[in-house]
């Protein structure tokens, strides 16, 4: 079991667990929407998750450079979109 | 077939180069290799496309009325989302560990880490039950008379956890199988990368959202 648990996701599953609580954490006392500054912060975290997720738990860290390239245009695409969209408005 | 071919009736087979966390590297293409199957991933890159045009266009309905958006979003339960994030990325994990054990061929740990997945696809429908029957209860009791809007994903998450525990259903199953002949690697090794995909991809929204 030992041997299981030194997998490589294990410690990213704990950065995942801890980012979550964070973001829980900064809603609870922020709310949403109040703070701008709050708001992008729990957006990037979630984006970080997202990336953590596909490189380690979908296993993309191994994957071919196409795959790879595609999965990294997709999340930064979107968190930039998303992102600025929310600062314009 | 130079492997298989060495492998008599009666031995164990060898087992196939490893790269981190007990991928199984075919011979002759490095540590580099399609995750699960090629045709999931036309899927999931569907499935990704729906998200950035779903994100795009919430995020300029929300520009039309960002105080309503904002009004809207401090009544939505965080608690119960906490608790489904925790919930799918602790199954994430379970699955995660179940592939590699039957990568591994430790196949004591790899059912019960299924079934621990399963528990908590379980607590995850659970939690939903309880957050949208309150919703439901609040919404017959109330009348419309707010412009607050009630937002659901109820059809999206029933189908994913539906999914994430038949998956973790059939690898269940398939360990619990008849024994495979040595000459055969099991399926459940090589499909394993696919399952895991699956998983790993419900565990998504409760990164976005």
């Amino acid at each position: 079991m030992l041997k299981l648990a030194r997998s490589a996701v294990t410690p990213v599953w704990v950065l995942l667990m801890v980012a979550t609580a964070a973001s829980c954490s900064l809603v609870a006392h922020h709310g949403i929407g109040i703070h701008k500054v709050v708001t992008v912060a729990v957006l990037l975290v979630a984006f970080v998750k997202v990336a953590l997720i596909g490189l380690y738990f979908m296993e993309l860290r191994h994957a071919p450079p196409l795959l790879r390239h595609i999965f990294h245009g997709w999340y930064l695409a979107v968190c930039t979109v998303v992102v600025v969209i929310y600062l314009a408005s | 077939m130079q492997l298989l071919s060495s492998v008599g009736p009666g031995s164990t087979p060898p087992a196939l180069p490893r790269a981190h966390d007990g991928v199984a590297v075919e011979p002759g293409r490095g540590r580099c290799h399609v995750p699960g199957e090629a045709g999931i991933w036309i899927f999931i890159f569907g499935d990704m496309t729906l998200y950035a045009l779903l994100s795009a266009c919430f995020m300029m309905d929300r520009r039309k009325n960002p105080g309503l958006f904002d009004q809207s979003a401090n009544t939505l339960h965080t608690t119960f989302g906490a608790v489904n994030a925790f919930l799918l990325l602790a199954s994430s994990l379970l699955v995660a560990l179940g592939v590699r054990a039957a990568r591994e061929r430790i196949t004591r740990y790899a059912p019960v880490l299924f079934a621990g997945a399963f528990v908590c696809a379980s607590g995850f429908v659970i939690n939903k039950y309880f957050e949208y029957s309150g919703l439901l209860r609040a919404v017959i009791r109330r009348p419309r008379t707010s412009s607050t809007p009630i937002t659901t994903s109820l059809p999206v998450s029933t189908s994913r956890i539906c999914s994430q525990a038949c998956v973790c259903w059939s690898i269940c199953v398939r360990c619990r199988s008849a024994p495979r002949p040595p000459s055969a690697p099991s399926k459940v090794v090589h499909r394993s990368g696919t399952w895991l995909i699956c998983c790993g991809w419900s565990s998504f929204p409760c990164s976005t959202w």
